[in-house]
């Protein structure tokens, strides 16, 4: 019987060249295993060919090594998209377009590569879903999560009267498992449930505590911050165990999420 | 309630309006002009839920009462009011702001929404579109996409003639690659470029609402029938086609769309394009085609 050879790993960590952690990151994997790819250094680091009509079969050359899209093991994005003024070697009257060029590249290009993804991207981020608050505020409210209230006029927060509010905490969870410091159980349960429904690996939530001991949530964010050594090594340990969340995309190449794997 | 957001001069919006109007039918015009004038109010408390106003020169518009709406907001940095301002100014903050939290509502809205930001999205990736295209049923033309010039060349040899066009949602005019460009070739390495091989046939144009098709048959003496001598005519699309097309719209998330379809001398289908937020004046001037009464009274009926 003919042995099936493993590709050998190649995560992608899409970035800004400023941000050091991203640098960071790529060392913390196995030498060769993970790559930077950001704007400023795309036209020396990334090469490709992309097949539309058969994706999986496209060629690339990444820092020098050649892989097919197929072979690509995992991505995370730690940016929503490109700025033109990261595009410094293009002259400034073309730096607007090269950079929505390369925006519209990139939404598609991670979109199709079927791997593990932190975030899977969306039509607005190359990261996660990038909700406006008073959208993700819907979903919590259908999900019972607590929202702290909230007034907004002209996308700006005004104050919102007779609120008094207690301490405020942050948590992140990356495919089921919060890392650091554990929530009390009802933040537990709020970020599973919610975690469940975005369809996001990674999430990151802010909640305020009432003086009456409830917690409200009061922000999400779904692009991962590396900043935080434990959350980089959790970000190390989701791309080296097999099988969890193998893929978040769905035969139409939209957004799915299976609810099986999350429980594998 | 219908919202109409947009501009009376431009065609599609005041082709609506006027439709609407002979209606009878309950609307609210938001003038994209008074964009600097605009308020837009959002309260969400846990006792009383959310609540959210659009405050315009005296008026006042609940938006919970809406039960459609039609967008077709423009470039406010482009307003004359906008001359000599800066970008990080109050002003364009405002109006930015009033811009994304109105978007944002109809996003998550159950009113009907034609079309929300995400669902118009998908436009601004070419190839992404393409490849949802290609899920519906539809033959898409090869397509390339590379920053390599060997590569490039290497496509472009195999498949013959190409044209080549923006990846994004930039608008940009369909040209064939001539010879005198191969010499260029290798500039594409500062920037990913799209080729798409050339399929001959005749344009058609499909406008789709969820169960409605308005078709027409375009013959022009240009590649990019926007640019040339066109003419048009009113058909009725094989129904295997028109299947494929509602199919599409809704893998897209759209109400209404703009599809632009290749019919070749094989009689296969292809789809180049969709567009979310169709200009389907031109093509109701230029067929006849009740285009603007089917999007009112698809509006109303969402009531």
């Amino acid at each position: 019987m003919k042995k099936s050879i493993k590709p050998r790993p190649l995560i992608l960590v899409i970035s800004n060249i400023a941000n050091e952690a991203a640098a960071t990151l790529v060392d913390m994997f196995p030498p060769g295993a993970a790559a930077l790819i950001t704007a400023s250094n795309f036209y020396q680091s990334f090469k490709g060919g992309i097949g539309v009509n058969g994706f999986s079969a496209s060629q690339l050359e990444v820092n020098g090594r050649r892989v097919t899209a197929g072979e690509i093991t995992g991505v995370v994005s730690t940016i929503t998209n490109f700025f033109p003024q990261e595009f410094y070697y293009i002259r400034p009257a073309d730096r607007d377009y090269v950079c929505a060029e390369m925006n519209a590249f990139f939404t598609y290009f991670l979109t199709e590569l079927d791997c593990k993804k932190l975030n899977p991207p969306s039509m607005r981020s190359f990261s996660g879903l990038s909700l406006y608050k008073t959208e993700w505020i819907r979903k919590a409210q259908d999900l019972h999560v607590p929202v702290w209230p909230l007034h907004l006029k002209n996308g700006r927060h005004e104050a919102v009267e007779n609120i008094h509010a207690g301490g405020t905490c942050r948590y992140t969870i990356i495919a089921g498992k919060v890392v650091g410091e554990q929530p009390p159980p009802a933040i537990q349960n709020y970020l599973h449930v919610l975690q469940e429904a975005f369809c996001m690996p990674y999430l990151q939530c802010y909640f305020i505590e009432s003086s009456d001991n409830t917690y409200y949530l009061a922000d999400i964010l779904s692009v991962p911050d590396i900043t935080s050594p434990l959350k980089r090594e959790a970000i190390v340990h989701f791309f080296s165990k097999n099988s969890l969340y193998d893929s978040f995309m769905g035969p139409d190449g939209r957004r799915t999420y299976e609810h099986g794997t999350l429980r594998a | 309630m219908i919202l109409l957001w947009g501009l009376m001069a431009d065609a599609p919006m005041s082709m609506v309006h006027s439709e609407l109007e002979m209606a009878g039918a309950e609307f609210f015009f938001l003038d994209h002009k008074k964009i600097f004038s605009c308020d837009i109010e959002y309260t969400y408390c846990p006792q009383k839920g959310t609540t959210c106003y659009v405050h315009v020169n005296g008026a006042t518009l609940n938006l919970d009462t809406v039960t459609a709406a039609y967008v077709r907001p423009y470039n406010f940095r482009d307003y004359k009011e906008m001359e000599g301002v800066g970008l990080n100014s109050p002003k364009a903050e405002k109006a930015a702001g009033f811009e994304q939290q109105l978007m944002a509502y109809l996003n998550a809205s159950d009113a009907l929404v034609i079309n929300t930001q995400d669902a118009s999205a998908t436009n601004n990736s070419k190839p992404y579109q393409l490849s949802v295209i290609r899920k519906a049923g539809f033959n898409i033309p090869e397509t390339f996409i590379s920053n390599d010039g060997l590569l490039v060349r290497r496509f472009l040899s195999e498949t013959g003639e190409a044209v080549y066009k923006s990846i994004s949602g930039v608008r940009s005019i369909v040209h064939k690659v001539a010879d005198t460009q191969l010499g260029f070739i290798d500039d594409v390495e500062w920037c990913p470029t799209l080729f798409q091989k050339v399929v001959p046939g005749i344009n058609y144009r499909a406008h789709v609402f969820k169960n409605e098709i308005y078709a027409v048959k375009i013959t022009s003496d240009s590649l990019d029938y926007r640019y040339g001598k066109t003419t048009m005519e009113a058909v009725e699309l094989p129904f295997g086609v028109a299947e494929k097309c509602y199919q599409l719209n809704a893998m897209l998330g759209l109400h209404f769309s703009g599809i632009d379809l290749m019919r070749t001398d094989d009689d296969e289908w292809y789809c180049f394009e969709v567009n979310p937020s169709p200009a389907y004046s031109y093509f109701q001037l230029n067929s006849g085609l009740p285009i603007s009464a089917a999007l009112a009274k698809f509006m109303m009926d969402a009531g």
